[in-house]
């Protein structure tokens, strides 16, 4: 079963057309790419998903429910990680405590009177989020504070605050923006076991290509707002509207 | 509302009596170190950037490039060591001091004024520098190299895209033709199309006289673009020296695409 | 028609007053960044020196220059160079708290200075407010009047031009969001902010000398009553629209002189809604207007550049000097405890009685400010609903006055959800001032009915008594508000340890995130804000039995801005910051009452400091001493192991 659909999504920034009904599915487990020019709408399509903005029209369901007008910590609890293309961290926490807090939340036992009867109190170390942390090879410096910290850094960040809670489907915004070649390296292979795995849907916007092309098994290409092309990554990418858009014309 | 007449023909008397003999180095940092507060960043760098050419610098995340560049247009103050700009010494000197003497710097990420519009963010770079008469000229020069921004010109730089408001920021510097640009992250968060744009762009302005100093993490690309390269690693040079002629040691350091398999 | 008009009319000056403020506050927002709070108090300065010359018998042109081209712009300077260059790109709460300082700082100044005499009739700058010059639908226009129309509008004219057409006016915009990129743009940023200042501050001291004259006397409060109106002018441009922030100072003038006029005259209608019309506004406008929440957060794209936060202290240390330190605060605490049972004579016991009341109310703002990044400027309105509830429950209820005491933080939380509601969709400012206008609505008009805080004659709270259990004596008191300060501790201190300190945590590093990871932000921050409250009514009603009476004075919004100044002063991040904080401020107010009566106002002048220094050390000076001493003792022992 499809774990999002996303039918005929359109979205308006004032006059500027973001998104112009788009259409998109991601099977469980599957990986699948997004890419296009610097504006194509790819953020507003991921901020639509996960619900960081509402689209003007169309559905997005999520395992066949409607999910459109849920707020996004709803969307998350259902499943749905993502990281940011703007790193999105928390100003004073470690890389462990950002897993920790994530897992936790996964967990859902914050109430109050847990934490005032003393039951809520975090364990020092939760054995997933150590095995994350080492997968992701953030155990050196887990324990500084985040704003120490290299921008590839904080991405491995990012992405194990999202893995920590198991979603169904990852939405990954330029992950490998800031990282250099080596690093990318090994974050294609982070994902490649994820992907692997089978229960993680994930959808890859990125511009880094060797990536993409590692990564995901078919790949869609917004420009203007409009998807333009979808299919296996090589067919789409050899596309001349795509060569056009996207690549520039290399003759 | 013009300001001493453009950019400044020399840094210093001493500059013009150095040229003399050889051409200084467009930018060289002698025994620089710096850090944040407690938290060390360089130790001891030094590093030079030949007039009118291309020097890349390189090293894995967290190596202290972004440092280095900022230290080279005053924006973080050095602990030790001397900086100097075509021969003459600007240690210590503030940001829009160096900028006045011909550095620019287009700094890593999301490097706009989010509150401004566009076409804002372009005036208060261009009016300083080409003053109310050719301000029109250089605004349509910037719109023509990045179009996409075009469209956008009386949009909130902050609501734009990632990658346009990249572009914004390389706008900036590219169409005022510095003597020394220094970019950081040069083709983070760019579509394919425009980092090819970019670098047709760079090599216009190295051809044009401008010695650039670039941070960038598509190494194939920095390669066909640089003539030096330095290598950073912990705060510290490893390795410098012309593009081709590297140590196996360097080549080691570097980072390597991967097999593809 | 012309009864409209006759009512309308009148309502034009005030309204100019109104939009002077508000294009003032717009200006300095817009382009420094700081919501100037302090901006009454500085049109307050140049209209006091202005009288002061002219009763000395200056003509009027000098005594202008003097307060208004001259002392003015060297007011911006000094609290340029002194204060806000060092936080040109600091978050919303720092700025907002340096204004703070500056609000109470700069009246007590100038009192020292001057002496705090009745000022009657302050003189008029232009125009004399006895001659009429002409008549509008009946109504008179005089001097005054005339002057204030005539001088807002051409401020307000060359403002807009300014700002929006010239490159000074491009640049000073710019500065609000990065001084760094602005010098990328080879433009000299220091020189831009200290016209931004002078500037503001000069707007500042021409509103003063200009409206003086419509008071009967020159008073501080008068300005900073002003600064309501105009914050809720300035919040109908979004806090950003010079013209929007003048149409709605005009707007708000005019309808509050219709209210007057339409109203039945000394009704409850009348006598409430017309004072409470500002804030009434404020606050709808803070929660309807969409454009508010999106420009309010920027951050500096170059803050890269900045070290980043130094480390808690506890954490630097290592090697037992820990435990060594938390050792030290028990024994502190032990001996405290045991020496007001014992040897401090009584009045000291009531006075350090009381820091343990202003404590627990301190630690709502730790758990509000200091670990969710929320900004609330009426904490000590919810400890007077606290105070209120218990003293009306004890006096009219005959409920039990213990029991009174947790009943008025479960009021206080009950009030606090109610002002949660905005929080939820604001956040930084926009909370800060609405909060604000709830403190001062409730100073206006909720605790002057007798049912509430009655007024000025206040109410009385008996000290507790249960059976044989008895709190009357001083002592008794001082056990009973100690155990509530260690349970309230407790609370807090568990919360942070808990699943929900690490998601206030995140919340506070990045709203965003926290809701992408499943945090349900409306949830928590009601629940946080309804705890705060809570905290805060415990320790107002706690802080009313000990004193036996208290009045809405006792709780007026000004003191909850001095208490947010000095909880952030000492150290917000901590519960043991709170309690110090709470200790300090007690303290240092009676030993002022040691000395001659005019040095008193050197406490309020202390913020202003301790508002600079919050600048400098946003983790508080407790811990910034702390951080310092244990650096020094880490430092000389690594060079020990180096040499040795
Ligand atoms: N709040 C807004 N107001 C106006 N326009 C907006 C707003 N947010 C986004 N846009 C516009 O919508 C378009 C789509 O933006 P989006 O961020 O989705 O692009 P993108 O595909 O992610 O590009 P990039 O590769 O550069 O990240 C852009 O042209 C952008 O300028
Ligand atoms: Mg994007």
């Amino acid at each position: 079963m499809a774990v999002v659909e996303a039918c005929g999504i359109s979205k308006r920034f004032g006059g500027i057309v973001a998104l112009d009904d788009v259409s998109i599915v991601v099977e469980q487990g599957e990986a699948v790419g997004l890419v296009g020019p610097n504006g194509a709408g790819k953020t507003a399509l991921f901020d639509c998903l996960n619900g960081v903005r509402h689209c003007d029209s169309g559905e997005v369901r999520f395992e066949g429910r409607l999910i459109n007008r849920l707020p996004v910590y709803e969307r998350a609890r259902l499943g749905i990680g993502r990281t940011f293309q703007r790193l999105e961290l928390f100003a004073g926490m470690s890389p462990r405590e950002h897993l920790m807090v994530a897992e936790r939340v996964h967990r859902a036992d914050g109430r109050l009177w847990k934490d005032l009867i003393g039951r809520g109190r975090a364990r020092a170390t939760v054995a997933r989020v150590e095995e994350l942390l080492v997968e992701l090879g953030l155990e050196e410096v887990a324990d500084d504070p985040i704003e120490t910290l290299s921008q590839g850094h904080g991405r491995l960040v990012e992405l194990g605050r999202a893995l920590v809670q198991d979603p169904l489907l990852l939405l990954l915004d330029e992950p490998a923006s800031g990282l250099d070649t080596r690093e990318t390296a090994a974050f294609a292979t982070i994902l490649l076991e994820v992907r692997a795995r089978r229960t993680t849907a994930m959808l890859l916007v990125e511009h880094d290509l060797d990536l993409v092309r590692r990564v995901v098994e078919r790949i869609y290409v917004l420009d203007f707002g409009k998807l333009i092309a979808s299919g296996r990554v090589d067919e789409v990418l050899a596309e001349p509207v795509v060569r056009r858009a996207y690549l520039g014309d290399v003759t | 509302m013009k300001e001493d007449g453009g950019r400044p023909s020399a840094v210093t008397a001493s500059s013009v009596a150095a040229s003399s003999v050889a051409a200084p180095p467009a930018l060289e940092l002698r025994g620089v170190s710096a850090a944040y507060g407690r938290f060390r960043a360089l130790f001891g760098v030094s590093l030079s950037v030949p007039v009118g050419s291309v020097t890349a610098l390189v090293g894995p995340n967290g190596a202290g490039k972004s440092t280095i560049a900022r230290v080279a247009t005053g924006l973080v103050p050095l602990t030790k060591g001397r900086i100097f700009l075509a021969g003459g010494d600007v240690t210590g000197l503030p940001t829009w001091r160096l900028v006045r003497l011909g550095v620019a710097h287009a700094p890593e990420g999301r490097s706009v004024f989010a509150t401004l519009d566009v076409e804002d963010n372009l005036r208060l770079t261009f009016m300083r520098a080409f003053g109310r008469k050719g301000i029109g000229e250089a605004l349509a020069h910037a719109f023509e190299r990045f179009p996409r921004l075009a469209d956008r010109r009386r949009q909130l730089a902050g609501t734009l895209s990632g990658g346009e408001q990249r572009m914004l920021a390389l706008a900036r510097v590219l169409t005022v033709p510095p003597k020394l640009l220094v970019v950081d992250e040069l083709s983070l968060g760019l579509a394919p199309r425009v980092v090819d744009d970019v670098y047709r762009a760079l090599r216009e302005i190295r051809d044009a006289g401008t010695s650039l100093l670039v941070i960038e993490q598509q190494l194939p690309r920095a390669l066909e673009l640089a003539e030096q390269l330095v290598v950073l690693r912990k705060g510290q040079v490893v390795e410098a020296g012309p593009v081709d002629k590297l140590s196996d040691l360097a080549r080691e350091l570097l980072p390597r695409p991967p097999e593809n398999s | 028609m012309t009864q409209f008009l006759s009512y309308a009319i009148p309502g034009l000056p005030y309204g100019c007053v109104f939009a002077l403020m508000a294009v003032g506050l717009v200006l300095t927002y817009q382009t420094s960044g700081v919501f100037n709070l302090a901006y009454g108090a500085q049109a307050y300065a140049s209209a006091l020196i202005f009288y002061v010359c002219v009763n000395a018998g200056w003509p009027s042109w000098a005594a202008f220059l003097v307060a208004v081209v001259v002392v003015a712009p060297l007011l911006g300077l000094a609290m340029d160079r002194f204060l806000y260059r060092f936080i040109r790109s600091a978050p919303v709460l720092v700025k907002l708290v340096s204004a703070l300082g500056m609000l109470i700082a700069i009246p007590s100044a100038l009192q020292l200075i001057f002496g705090n005499q009745q000022r009657l009739a302050p003189p008029s700058l232009w125009l004399p407010p006895s001659s009429v010059y002409f008549h509008v639908a009946g109504d008179a226009i005089n001097g005054t009047e005339l002057s204030t129309v005539v001088v807002t509008l051409a401020v307000v004219l060359l403002a807009s031009l300014m700002s929006h057409f010239t490159q000074i006016g491009l640049r000073m915009r710019a500065m609000a969001e990065s001084p760094r990129m602005v010098q990328l743009a080879g433009i000299n940023s220091e020189l831009v902010g200290i016209a931004i200042w002078v500037l503001s501050s000069f707007l500042a001291g021409l509103a003063g000398v200009l409206l003086a004259p419509l008071f009967a006397d020159l008073q501080a409060l008068n300005f900073t009553d002003l600064l309501v109106a105009a914050i809720a002018a300035a919040a109908l441009g979004s806090l950003t629209s010079l013209p929007l922030a003048f149409w709605g100072g005009i707007g708000l003038g005019v309808v509050q002189e219709l209210l007057g006029g339409y109203l039945p005259s000394g009704s409850v209608l009348s006598s409430g809604l017309r004072p409470a019309l500002p804030f009434a506004v404020l606050i709808v406008l803070l929660l309807t207007l969409p454009g508010l929440r999106e420009r309010w957060f920027h951050d500096d794209p170059l803050a890269g550049c900045d070290p980043p936060p130094p480390p808690m202290a506890t954490t630097i240390g290592g090697h037992g000097l820990e435990g060594f330190l938390r050792a030290g605060s028990w024994t502190v605490l032990a001996v405290f405890f045991v020496s007001c049972l014992t040897w401090v004579p009584g009045n000291w016991t009531f006075t350090l009685t009381q820091g343990l009341a202003y404590s627990i109310v301190f630690l709502s703002i730790v758990l509000l400010t200091g670990m969710s990044g929320q900004i609330s400027l009426c904490q000590a309105s919810f400890a007077g609903i606290g105070a209120f509830t218990c003293a009306q429950l004890a006096t009219h209820f005959g409920v039990s006055v213990l029991v009174g005491i947790v009943a008025g933080g479960a009021v206080a939380a009950l009030v606090g959800v109610v002002v949660a509601l905005p929080a939820l969709r604001l956040g930084g400012l926009a909370l800060a001032l609405a909060t604000l206008a709830f403190g001062l609505l409730a100073d206006n008009v909720g605790f002057q009915f007798a049912w509430s805080g009655n007024g000025d004659t206040g109410v009385s709270i008996p000290r507790p008594q249960i059976g044989s259990l008895n709190f009357t004596s001083g002592k008794a008191f001082f056990v009973l508000a100690f155990v509530a300060l260690v349970v309230c501790s407790v609370v807090v201190l568990a919360i942070r340890k808990g699943t929900t300190g690490r998601e206030l945590a995140a919340m506070r590093g990045s709203e965003l995130a926290a809701a992408s990871i499943g945090t349900n932000l409306v949830k928590l921050k009601i629940t946080v804000f309804a705890v705060a409250a809570a905290l805060a009514g415990v320790g107002g009603a706690l802080y009313g039995s000990l004193q036996g009476t208290v009045s809405p004075d006792d709780f007026n919004s000004l003191l909850s801005l001095v208490f947010m100044v000095v909880v952030v002063t000492t150290g917000v991040y901590t519960v043991e910051g709170a309690i110090q904080a709470g200790m300090a401020y007690v303290i240092l107010y009676q030993v002022l009452d040691y000395l001659p009566s005019q040095w008193r106002n050197l406490f309020p002048i202390l913020f202003g400091l301790g508002a600079i220094t919050y600048a400098l050390h946003p983790e508080g000076v407790v811990e910034w001493q702390r951080r310092r001493v244990i650096e020094l003792v880490v430092d000389r022992r690594k060079h020990r192991e180096a040499v040795g």
